[in-house]
């Protein structure tokens, strides 16, 4: 019996799903299998027949999944069929095999926005979007609204050609949130700064704060470190991040459009202000 | 309470509680309850009903057929969310204990229940997953059925149990397994991995089985197999159930 | 738009957009003709109600002991819970040698009017996953009830005057309590005269899954509370009655008067007797401008909303509303549209008359809709 191969099935917390290893016994050859806990599943030890054995377990409720973690040289265009069916066929090598073990609510699978804050805290790396809270002219105080989950990875060097580069925000579809429901006023909100130098890749000394960004605008942004007790670290040094939306006259006027990387233009006066504006095309 | 609260409104100062005349009844109305303690004990289960709160859990725990005898207790999960102070790389777990309606329950014991049920779940949540927050649990007891003088704290401190866990299978949050409890006579065992391991244990001190932990242990852990059973059921139902 | 530069607006989900900016979701809302709640503009949320089955009153064979809570209502607005409970006290009332006990002169002083009514202390609670003391949102919320309460007149003084009965025992052993207004011999006048307590409401309202502002729904909670409400009936014990003790110490000579153990009886109890044609029920309104810059490009098919500029919203629900909203009406009245409260803040927008006399029927609608659901509650 294989464990991946199993059919999907119902999970609580504390349920034992597989062990940690396991032989694969084909007809001429047999092969270790590896299970890795992913999210909503943790190792444990248990106690069977006298003997210890690690196992995993869930931790949420939820469907257990299977997904074979892929290794570098396979060609891409497989990296899709992680079908079970399909692995079945493909199985004849003797190199261990590696399965993300993961349990995820069906409720929440497929949207593209979930309220499931609490297992997408922002981690390194994570695209968020901030508000911005305050400003000096050292850096940006903001408090995180949501974080972007899946991301496709975005390099700048890339990025700054054209191709391959995620629109900023949903409306692509490359990227689902999770929203923090948390109300701001009990400041309850998880915050953040973004330090006068990860404003922008170049001319980092010469940046203005003042003219990147406004309290009240919303700002993409990557976390660079989980930063101290109060504050995680952002950057917005990317074509794809920073200012996505702002309102006029620090709010008093309407909506205001990026026209280029720096300004920023309201259709309904014309005036224009000096933003570091995500890329929205 | 001599310290004059300018934040609340609290009436007239010299007013004086109610006092009811005792009826003679009342002993003995108080006492064949513990007796049947366990049996025909119906759960009520509704996870969600705090919109505010991370996840919540309504918990309505019958005993025999009168619906007098019911203990209502919510619970609410707020939480992953910001710690204030040093940077943690693991989440702080508190827990609140609250009487929404009848205030009985000594505070002292109050703290107590809180401090047990921390210690149960700081061992159950997997903290690892949270770095820098807090995660607060919130209990509110609306309805308590016992109506002797002396409060009765086994029973609502088994649903205590049963509720958080509940509460945090509803917030998403990461629990190594479903903890659960069971009471027998005037102790609760809490227990994790199918019985096989005891998180918790509460006795109260004017208890006649001192000497026999063991089968105390055995005798609740019936009880907590019983109230498993139920919360796994039920959070099976309603995951299939929403889709 | 007439640039010749293509404004490209960067899209987000509806959810993800409600959340970073609130007030632009609303006006895309309102533009639609509808609300973030998906309710209709003058639509209200369903409540409901039960008495929670809390209260001791609320069941006749319920051990009684230990349950002090006189009344009690859990209400359910949308998602959000109140649960109230009324417990009492009792408080002997200062009664000055000059003034006597005397309707006539009472009633004839208007300004005096606040006098013949009683109020209840209410200590709201929000659940919001904190503690600590009281948040401002509370503190006002407790003061603001207490005020209208009294100021409505809802309960007469009078309907909390205790009514003190006296325990005797005869040589038997048994005990028979005798209640001035049951009995018509006369037998406590005496006491009656020089002593006079009172029954202290005390309200306890917790509320979960706050949704919006909350005046309303506790107020309506603690109507519905109130009605409920049963007052025991209370008596001394002979023994006890009017014991005066001389004691001379040094010369000087005092009296000590023993205070009164009032018991209250666990069997009998009477209705809080309310004025009726003062139960009003709470509703409140937004006032909200609607921003045709906001709004999305019209399809030819659209629904055709009033283009009055600004609209009227009942019952304001949610963070979106909350969020976008300076213009609010408060408006407690009775079915029979008499109005007990009325507070209108104008923040930035004038409510116009039309807006005004609108919200008026409309909460007076509400009010006939909510009593008869407490007429339905009752057994």
């Amino acid at each position: 019996m294989v464990y991946y191969a199993q059919s999907t099935h119902s999970a609580y917390p504390g349920q034992l799903i597989c062990p940690v290893y396991e032989l694969e016994k084909g007809t001429d050859s047999q092969q270790v299998i590896r299970y890795i806990a992913g999210a909503g599943v943790a190792e444990q030890d248990y106690e069977l027949n006298g003997q210890k054995i690690i196992a995993l377990a869930a931790t949420v409720v939820g469907e257990v999944k299977f997904d074979e973690e892929l290794k570098e040289m396979v060609p891409s265009g497989e990296v899709a069929e992680s079908n079970e069916n399909e692995e079945e066929e493909t199985v004849s090598t003797e190199e261990e095999r590696h399965f993300i073990v993961s349990v995820t609510d069906k409720r929440q699978d497929g949207q593209a926005v979930t309220a499931d804050f609490a297992n997408n805290l922002p981690r390194e790396g994570d695209i968020v979007l901030a508000r911005v809270t305050r400003i000096s002219q050292q850096r940006a105080n903001v408090e995180i609204l949501a974080v972007e989950n899946k991301t496709t990875p975005v390099d700048s060097g890339v990025g700054s050609n054209g191709a391959g580069i995620v629109a900023a925000g949903g409306g692509s579809g490359g990227a689902t949130f999770s929203v923090s429901q948390a109300s701001s006023d009990l400041g309850e909100t998880f915050r953040g700064l973004i330090s006068s130098r990860d404003v922008r890749a170049t001319d980092r000394d010469k940046v203005k704060i003042i003219d990147s960004f406004r309290p009240g605008d919303i700002v993409r942004a990557q976390v660079i470190s989980l930063g101290d007790g109060s504050n995680y670290h952002l950057s917005t040094a990317r074509n794809d991040l920073g200012v996505v939306f702002a309102k006029a006259c620090n709010g008093a006027g309407g909506m205001m459009y990026a026209i280029d990387w720096k300004t920023m233009v309201a259709p309904s006066t014309g005036f224009t202000e000096a933003r570091k504006c995500a890329k929205p095309f | 309470m001599n310290i004059t609260d300018r934040r609340r409104i609290l009436g007239p100062s010299n007013a004086k509680p109610l006092v009811f005349e005792r009826l003679e009844s009342s002993e003995q109305a108080a006492q064949p309850p513990q007796e049947k303690n366990n049996e025909n004990e119906s759960m009520y289960i509704k996870n969600g009903l705090v919109s505010n709160a991370n996840g919540s859990s309504y918990l309505e725990l019958k005993r025999g057929e009168s619906s007098e005898q019911c203990t209502i207790l919510l619970s609410s999960v707020y939480g992953p969310r910001p710690s204030r102070g040093a940077f943690s790389s693991k989440a702080s777990l508190s827990v609140q204990f609250k009487e929404v309606t009848i205030e009985k329950i000594p505070s002292g014991e109050l703290k107590e229940i809180c401090n047990f049920l921390s210690n149960i779940f700081s061992a159950v949540i997997n903290l690892e997953r949270y770095p820098k927050s807090g995660i607060d649990i919130f209990l509110s007891l609306i309805k308590n059925p016992i109506t002797s003088d002396e409060a009765n704290l086994e029973p609502i401190i088994a649903a205590c149990v049963n509720g958080i866990t509940l509460a945090l299978a509803d917030a998403g949050i990461e629990i190594f397994d479903t903890v659960s409890a069971g009471t027998y006579k005037r102790n609760v065992v809490a227990f994790s991995k199918n019985g096989t391991e005891v998180v918790g244990l509460w006795k109260d001190k004017e208890d006649d089985t001192a000497n026999d932990i063991l089968s105390v242990i055995e005798n609740c852990r019936g009880n907590y197999l019983q109230n498993r059973k139920g919360i796994i059921e039920y959070l099976i139902r309603s995951k299939n159930a929403d889709i | 738009m007439t640039e010749s530069l293509e404004l490209r607006p960067i899209t987000f989900h509806p959810d993800v957009l409600a959340r970073i900016a609130p007030e632009l979701s609303m006006q895309r809302h309102l533009s639609l003709g509808l609300r973030p709640s998906l309710r209709s503009f003058e639509e209200f949320r369903n409540v409901e109600i039960s008495d929670g089955g809390l209260s001791f009153a609320s069941n006749a064979d319920i051990d009684r002991k230990g349950n002090n809570i006189l009344g009690s209502n859990v209400l359910k607005c949308g998602k959000t819970m109140v649960v109230t409970s009324i417990t009492g006290g009792i408080v002997e009332e200062n009664i000055s040698g000059s003034r006597v006990d005397d309707e006539s002169t009472e009633s004839s002083n208007r300004a005096d009017r606040l006098s013949r009514f009683a109020q209840v202390h209410p200590v709201v609670e929000v659940e919001r996953g904190r503690v600590g003391a009281p948040t401002d949102e509370e503190m006002t919320l407790s003061q603001r009830l207490r005020d209208c309460v009294l100021h409505s007149g809802l309960i007469p003084k009078k309907a909390l005057d205790v009514a003190v009965g006296i325990r005797s025992t005869d040589s038997e052993g048994i005990s028979s309590i005798l209640y001035p207004d049951e009995e018509e011999n006369t037998i406590s006048s005496g006491l009656k005269s020089r002593r006079k307590w009172s029954y202290v409401l005390y309200a306890k309202i917790q509320v979960f899954s706050r949704d919006g502002p909350l005046f309303e729904i506790c107020w309506n909670s603690l109507i519905y509370a109130l009605k409920t409400t049963q007052l025991p009936r209370a008596f001394v014990d002979e023994r006890t009655a009017d014991l005066k003790i001389p004691v001379s110490m040094r010369g000087r000579s005092a009296t000590f008067r023993e205070t009164f153990d009032i018991i209250c009886d666990a069997s009998k109890f009477q209705p809080l007797v309310l004025n009726e044609e003062n139960v009003a029920f709470a509703s409140n309104f937004a006032i909200i401008d609607v921003d045709p810059e906001t709004e999305l490009p019209k399809d030819e098919d659209e629904m055709q909303v009033d283009q009055g500029g600004s609209v009227l919203l009942a019952d304001i629900q949610g963070e979106a509303e909350e969020a976008s909203v300076f213009s609010t009406i408060s408006i407690i009245s009775s079915d029979a549209g008499r109005l007990k409260h009325f507070k209108v803040i104008g923040g930035g927008l004038n409510a116009s008359m039309e807006h005004l006399k609108k919200s008026l029927n409309l909460a007076k609608l509400r009010a006939s809709d909510l009593s008869a659901k407490s007429s339905s509650g009752d057994r």
